[in-house]
């Protein structure tokens, strides 16, 4: 180091030089384990130092100062100063070295990032942004090949190699083992026994949320061995790695989850073109109903059918449980039913209920569910309402002139038991009266403060749009729900039927 | 939704507490699943802490009452709250279902 500075700085050193020998000094030296670095005049072999100090920079002996022909008290304290003066430089260039060093491997590692990025910015496919991580990788480490092994959360392994295929799962397997015996936070070894074709390694864990165990590798230096920079830029290629391996799967996450999004509207359209498309035009009915499931898709339906002898046979049900699962049982339910609805001669609400409950209790059974369903048979002709409730409600008979009734359910819901106890009963429907038949989805609505909308609030909001078509009494008590549950997750389906004898 | 399992001889007690429904219906499942696992199934859920159960709740208890009932037992249910009553009376379940005022009572019912 004191070769260094005396080249670097050698006017310093001429005029301390000068400074002695105009002092009276014979000579002035730098000199270091015996050998003379420096000396003013020419060192002479029978020269012998009278005055010396030792330069000591960070506790290590560099060499010394020494100067002959002087013996004061003065000339010693002032080389010693000058010693420390000259330690003071030596420091000085030291930490400039290191800056120096620090900004070059920053540099490195900037460059390699640069070069790293500009290879896989463009890829949203993982094979493939892979592949070219692991090129440009081997090529920026100058291994024969690079590796990623990526054992994601899901029990997927993605394990690349690029270019030469020189692993085998056994063989990073048994590297993995050593890596987490090393404790170092890395794997380097510069000579590799038991592994064919691999003469050394350098493996350098990754950082992937969504991977139990992730890890990047260099195999074969070309030259050489892995040395302390390269453990750095191995670290540096591994972390843009991770980086890059969650915005691959983030991307495919969010394309699979507008795709589901697209398949749900789908779905969603398909559900709303299964329920009767057309009103029935009753003489004597003022007929309605309307659904709104929670999600795009739902557990509730309805469904009617206008025999050919002016009777009309309908039905509403809600399938227990929420979303696709409940959607897809509804479909079959509502099928079912459906035939079940258009026998003829026709079938009384108790026959469709055990029929189809009969037909369909084991498929509910197995999947753990089970359907309320309310049937009505409607004569227009004499006003009589025939129906039967499996474990439905809300039932509303609101009569024009009484405080509005809820007609309980009579049996369990279909798919409970093999064979229903449903039973059937008979009102009649004058002029003025309204029977609503809704799901649950219509009173089990919450507001910002958990109130629950309730059954009384319901029955009372029908009574008081008595006056009102079907077809607006539907929409408001629809939006009267929707305003109590504002701003809120519509928890239910919402279905209503309104029926309205009107002559 | 907090779920705690006790045993008096060999009655299996599931204690529940809070909202059951399609969120928290699958972890009682789990609870029943085992407390079903070998006959004689004996199991009293003790609903007296839950405050709303919706159909996927009720879904499971049907579900878990036919388990214990192939598994020579039964599902006894106990201490209903009225807004949870009143969800089991409009559908009708109540005729399906075993329900005691108190646990005591469910646990009684056994020995029968």
């Amino acid at each position: 180091m004191l070769e260094i500075i005396l080249v670097n700085r050698q006017p310093v050193f001429n005029k301390l030089a000068e400074a002695w020998l105009d002092a009276g000094a014979t000579f002035f030296a730098v000199v270091n384990g015996g050998q003379v670095l420096a000396s003013w005049p020419d060192y002479l072999k029978n020269d012998t130092a009278d005055l010396t100090v030792p330069i000591v920079v960070n506790g290590v002996a560099l060499g010394e100062l020494q100067v002959g022909g002087l013996h004061s008290e003065e000339a010693r304290q002032m080389l010693y100063i000058e010693g420390q003066v000259i330690e003071a430089i030596v420091q000085q260039e030291q930490e400039l070295n290191s800056v120096a060093a620090v900004l070059v491997d920053t540099q490195d590692q900037f460059w390699a990032l640069y070069q790293l990025t500009q290879t896989t910015r463009s890829y949203l496919d993982m094979e493939e942004m892979l592949e070219a991580l692991l090129a440009k990788s081997a090529d920026l480490m100058s291994t024969e090949s690079t590796f990623i092994w990526l054992e994601l959360n899901n029990g997927q392994l993605l394990f690349y190699q690029h270019p030469a295929v020189l692993l085998g799962k056994a063989d990073v397997t048994d590297f993995l083992i050593k890596l987490v015996r090393s404790r170092a936070g890395f794997l380097c070894l510069r000579e590799v026994e038991n592994h064919p074709g691999i003469e050394n390694i350098l493996m350098v864990p990754v950082d992937v949320r969504f991977a139990k165990t992730a890890v990047i590798g260099m195999v074969n230096k070309v030259e050489g061995a892995f040395t302390t920079p390269d453990i750095k830029l191995a670290r540096i290629i591994a972390e843009y790695a991770g980086a890059q391996v969650e915005n691959v799967i983030s991307y495919q996450d969010s394309l699979d989850k507008a795709r589901l999004g697209q398949q749900m509207e789908l779905a969603e359209r398909v559900q709303s073109q299964l329920f009767s498309q057309e009103k029935p035009q009753v003489p004597g009915l003022d007929f309605w109903a309307a659904s709104k499931a929670a999600s795009h898709v739902g557990g509730d339906f309805y469904d009617y059918y206008l025999h050919p002898n002016g009777c009309l046979t309908f039905v509403v049900g809600d399938v227990s449980g929420k979303g696709i699962a409940s959607a897809l049982l509804m479909a079959m339910t509502l099928s079912v039913t459906r035939i079940r609805m258009q026998r003829t001669p026709a079938l009384s609400p108790r026959q469709i209920i055990e029929q189809v409950n009969s037909e369909l209790y084991k498929d509910f059974s197995r999947v753990n569910m089970f359907a309320t369903v309310f049937v009505g048979q409607f004569d227009p002709a004499n006003g009589r309402l025939v129906y039967a409730n499996a474990g439905h409600s809300p039932v509303i008979f609101c009569p024009a002139e009484y405080k509005p009734m809820f007609i309980e359910a009579d049996s369990e819901p279909m798919g409970i038991l093999p064979k229903t106890t449903a039973t059937e009963r008979t009102i009649f429907l004058k002029s003025g009266d309204i029977l609503i038949v809704g799901s649950d989805g219509l009173y089990e609505v919450h507001n910002k403060d958990e109130v629950m909308f309730g059954l009384d609030r319901l029955a009372t909001a029908v009574a008081s749009l008595r006056t009102e078509t079907a077809h607006m009494l539907s929409n408001k008590v629809l939006e009267l729900i929707h305003d109590f549950n504002a701003g809120q997750y519509q928890e239910d389906d919402r279905t209503i039927l309104v029926l309205k004898p009107t002559g | 939704m907090q779920i705690t399992e006790r045993q008096i001889n060999d009655i299996q007690i599931l204690e529940l507490a809070g909202r059951f429904d399609t969120t928290t219906a699958n972890s009682v499942l789990r609870h029943i699943d085992s407390a079903t696992a070998k006959p004689p199934a004996k199991v009293v859920v003790n609903l007296e802490k839950v405050s709303f159960v919706d159909s996927t709740g009720l879904s499971t208890l049907v579900q878990g009452t036919k388990q214990s009932r192939m598994q020579d037992g039964d599902l006894y249910i106990c201490g209903l709250q009225q807004p949870v009553r009143i969800i089991f009376e409009l559908t009708r379940l109540d005729k399906f279902f075993e329900i005691f005022s108190a646990e005591e009572d469910a646990i009684a019912a056994f020995s029968l």
